[in-house]
């Protein structure tokens, strides 16, 4: 149960199965709040997690959310992403993406110059040049703006160019701030995919009568309210409920987590992000929505306030306990009574055994990079792990309610201690920490994998969670294999060399 | 603004980074946001380096874009000189924070007074120059520092070593082949009769940048880096260099050639000042470096005998390279040299040469008009991919974005 209502008004736990709508809040919290970078609140934390959790703010290494530009543009198929920036950031993606995205180039970057940065130019001439000539190379469906460092601090006004120019040049434009004085890493998708929303078509289901869209817009907060003089205007149970999930994966890996839902009897009317862009789904007040990935904060308070969606809270469908948990999350917003999750998920960790036997009671340390560090430490603990400590850069504790109450959960059941939650950690220290208590493994980013290996630390490098398949039922055995890879790995090797041996001086 | 799919060469704190974290005990801090510090990751996978890459990054974010970066600036250069012990610090901004405009250099003396290690503020202009270019500045910023200080502390050393010596100059981490270079090159002064007294940057101590003018002559075996630091040393401690690059039995042979002229030089100078003694210096006559008839033989067993690649050329199933059609693209130093080769040693046709390092454009015309048809110097790839779509050569030897033409 959330203790602090006045704090959550928003999001309930776990336990219970409804979810309230944006528009039910009187708190009025500004849009600024969900996403603010702040350090934890005690007393609020400790109404959903009973582990330590403390906020570093130390120098930690991720990489910058400009990254997302390289899966989502494989996503979206027909989107053609510009990057504006300078040669920092154009360098970072070159070297991220590798050339293999030369046989198709749906990226840029609009480099910005000496000229642009001390306003020697005209901004919106400069972008209109670049956008035709790729309306002329490429004619996508859609230009991605993403919005970086520099953008922010020169303060170039993309939100207000875009507008003009679209119309300019007949094509829609998103304007995305994925810049690494806000956000980190994976936030990136998060930023596009909040911008995104902004675009999907209305709700067919909302608009009966042309009056009442006019009416919509001058609708206030308190529209559910029966004193409303508006009538017939908000949505009803009685209305078509429809189901809208966002977060990007493979289209294969959708199609399963659909094809779950619909064993169900459940129908999910669309994807946020799609892989056509003319294929974005319609939002509304009848629309629920669900996240797939634990980074998706800003999104989600996006599709709430401003499309008027209804979110479910859920944790997150990554290892057959995470996914058991969201399906049936999802049945219960929709009344259905699931059947068959728990034999699917017993049958699944039966048949695992041998694999979970060989990382049971191991320990290991999350250094944090991705965002997805407590699902996947729940899913670890579950599989009989022992997580000394999770980093991240970023921890939205009302978006990740229902995976905190799940980890928690877990480790109870598990009797493992709750392992130490460290928001924007600091490197070095941890490093310091990792030396002392000599964890079995450490995932971390590849800044400092290689060295902890040189030191007879086994290590699993942590990108390979953003793009390997990790989500649903059938990907369990991938993702054990994942983290049990570099203690085979090394197992392997010791028959040649001591495990203990070291590379490195000290 | 300009449409960027690909760019040669990097941003000018990655040639900063590269350079300072080539040295050993040196730490480096970035003012960055958070993902400026991928060098850490490049030095890590591609460089495969054992240790943890010496470069913090002081994270720039809203809190201080808010209140400014003093505070943090200062307290991470102090905790790095407490946590690492570093001989020096190296502050760096990126892109993105030089825009702040923040007055670093304050930053770093306020540091430098309550720091046992140097402190400095990387003196680039991130809009200006690429990554070579600030690797090479940077580099001379660095021995610049390190000799000026010990000239004032009297401890620099420009007594010449008794034997011949050379310093090399510009090998660095994430360098093309610059391991393998740095082997080849200190068997080949061996060869010669020459002892090796400083390697810089890579795994060089800055306190041991004041020993640099005790050398000879200084070596800088790639243009790009080092050149700037050879003219200070040239101008300052009237130390010669060759800038000559040994790739290739020609060019090989004329490095040689140059380092025996410099290496007489200084012999007859030495010898006419007389700091040398008697009997070492009869004795040295006997060094192959010092003795002409000596080192023609050397470079002639080595030519025809010893490196099998002039053989190779002269071998009969070689006859079918001539008159080939090739394209060269990359870096002024390996594409002149590789010109070079492919023309003079191996009779192929080279039909354009290239360099996206438009600031030593004349240099790179110099030395390859007359060797190939079509010079282009550009760091536009489509240039390069269309003159190559033109020509259909036999080989392309370029850079990594060459292979997907």
């Amino acid at each position: 149960m959330v203790k602090n209502k006045k704090r959550f008004p928003l999001f309930q736990s776990f336990k219970n199965s409804s979810s309230i709508p944006a528009s039910k809040n009187s708190g009025l919290e500004t849009a600024n709040q969900s996403i603010l970078v702040e350090p934890s609140n005690e007393t609020s934390t400790a109404a959903l997690y009973s582990g330590q959790f403390e906020c570093e703010t130390g120098n930690y290494h991720t990489f910058c959310p400009i990254s997302c530009v390289s899966w989502l543009y494989q996503k979206i198929e027909d989107s053609f992403f510009l990057v504006i920036g300078t040669k920092t950031c154009g360098y970072f993606l070159q070297n991220a993406l590798g050339v293999m995205i030369f046989a198709e180039p749906r990226y840029a970057m609009a480099e910005l110059e000496e000229s642009d940065i001390s306003a020697q130019l005209n901004d919106y001439k400069e972008l209109k040049r670049l956008c035709l000539q790729i309306k002329q190379d490429r004619n996508p469906s859609v230009i991605v703006w993403i919005g970086t460092c520099t953008t922010e601090i020169i303060k170039m006004d993309l939100e207000g160019m875009a507008p003009t120019l679209e119309a300019e040049i007949g094509i829609p434009i998103v304007v995305a701030r994925a810049n690494g004085l806000d956000y980190a890493f994976t936030q990136g998708e998060d930023t596009v995919l909040a911008a995104m929303a902004q675009k999907c078509p209305e709700s067919l289901k909302n608009v009966n009568l042309p009056m009442e869209v006019e009416d919509q817009a001058t609708k206030t907060v308190t529209s559910n309210s029966s004193n409303s003089t508006n009538t017939d205007l908000h949505i009803s149970n009685k209305q078509q409920k429809e189901l809208v999930l966002f977060g990007s994966l493979p289209t294969t890996i959708a199609n399963q987590l659909q094809l779950e839902l619909k064993r169900q009897g459940i129908n999910v009317s669309g994807w946020l992000p799609s892989a056509r862009y003319s294929d974005l789904p319609a939002l509304g007040e009848n629309v629920y929505v669900c996240g797939i990935n634990p980074f998706l904060s800003r999104t989600a308070t996006s599709l709430m306030r401003r499309r008027k969606c209804k979110l479910i809270s859920a944790p997150f469908p990554i290892g057959p306990d995470g996914t058991r948990a969201w399906v049936e999350k999802i049945c219960n917003v929709f009344g259905i009574v699931p059947t068959g999750l728990e034999e699917r998920e017993k049958t699944i960790w039966a048949n695992l055994t041998e694999s979970i036997n060989f990382i049971k009671g191991k320990s290991v340390f999350f250094m944090g990079d991705n965002l997805l560090e407590i699902s996947l430490a729940r899913f670890l603990i579950r599989c009989g792990m022992i997580v000394y400590e999770i980093g991240i850069p970023y921890m939205d504790k009302r978006f990740q309610a229902g995976e905190l109450a799940l980890l928690e959960k877990t480790c109870i059941e598990m009797k493992v201690p709750f392992p130490r939650i460290v928001e924007k950690p600091d490197n070095y220290y941890q490093i310091q920490r990792i030396k002392e208590l000599k964890p079995d493994l450490v995932i971390t980013g590849m800044a400092h994998a290689n060295p902890l290996e040189a030191r007879g630390i086994s290590t699993k490098w942590s990108v390979e969670f953003t793009f390997a398949q990790i989500h649903g039922f059938t990907n369990t055995k991938d993702l054990l294999e994942l983290v049990s890879r570099p203690l085979r790995r090394n197992k392997n090797l010791e028959n040649h060399d001591s495990l203990s041996k070291t590379f490195a001086l000290q | 603004m300009k449409l960027a799919y690909w760019m040669y060469a990097g941003p000018a704190h990655i040639g900063t980074l590269r350079v300072a974290s080539s040295f050993k005990n040196v730490h480096a801090i970035m003012h960055a946001p958070l993902g400026d510090d991928y060098f850490n990751v490049m030095r890590s996978m591609l460089e495969r380096e054992r240790d943890f890459t010496p470069v913090t990054a002081s994270i720039v974010d809203r809190h201080v874009l808010a209140r400014g970066s003093q505070e943090k600036v200062v307290e991470n250069i102090q905790r790095k000189d407490k946590e690492e012990s570093p001989d020096l610090i190296l502050l760096t901004p990126t892109c993105t924070s030089s825009i702040l405009q923040e007055d670093l250099q304050n930053f770093v003396n306020r540091a430098s007074n309550e720091s046992s290690s140097d402190v400095l503020l990387a003196d680039v202009n991130h809009y200006r120059v690429n990554e070579l270019q600030a690797a090479d500045r940077t580099l001379e910023q660095i021995v610049r520092f390190y000799i000026e200080k010990a000239k004032k502390d009297e401890s620099l050393t420009t007594i010449k070593t008794e034997k011949p010596s050379a310093n090399i100059i510009g090998m660095f981490t994430l360098g093309f082949h610059n391991q393998h270079d740095c082997k080849e090159l200190k068997r080949l002064l061996s060869d010669l009769g020459i002892t090796v007294n400083e390697i810089i940057p890579e795994g060089g101590f800055v306190t041991q940048l004041k020993n640099l003018p005790k050398a000879w002559f200084n070596i800088v075996p790639y243009r790009e880096v080092g050149l700037m630091t050879a003219s200070y040393l040239e101008k300052e401690h009237n130390m010669p260099y060759t800038s000559i690059t040994p790739m290739g039995i020609v060019d090989t042979s004329s490095f040689i050639r140059e380092i025996y002229s410099i290496c007489h030089k200084v012999f007859e100078d030495l010898t006419n000042s007389a700091t040398l003694d008697v009997e070492v210096r009869d004795k040295m006559k006997d060094l192959k470096i010092l003795n002409k008839k000596d080192l023609e033989s050397f470079i002639d067993q080595q030519t025809t005998f010893v490196s099998q690649a002039a053989w190779f050329s002269r071998s009969i199933d070689c006859q079918n390279l001539t008159g080939k059609k090739t394209v060269v693209f990359g870096d002024a130093t390996h594409a002149a040299c590789m010109t070079k080769i492919l023309v003079r040693e191996m009779g192929i046709n080279v039909v354009c040469a290239g360099t996206y390092c438009k600031h030593d454009a004349d240099w790179f015309r110099e030395q390859v008009s007359g060797f190939c048809d079509q010079v282009l110097i550009t760091d536009d790839h489509s240039q390069i991919g269309d003159i190559i779509s033109q020509i259909e050569p036999a080989a392309i030897f370029g850079t990594q974005m060459e292979r997907h033409v």
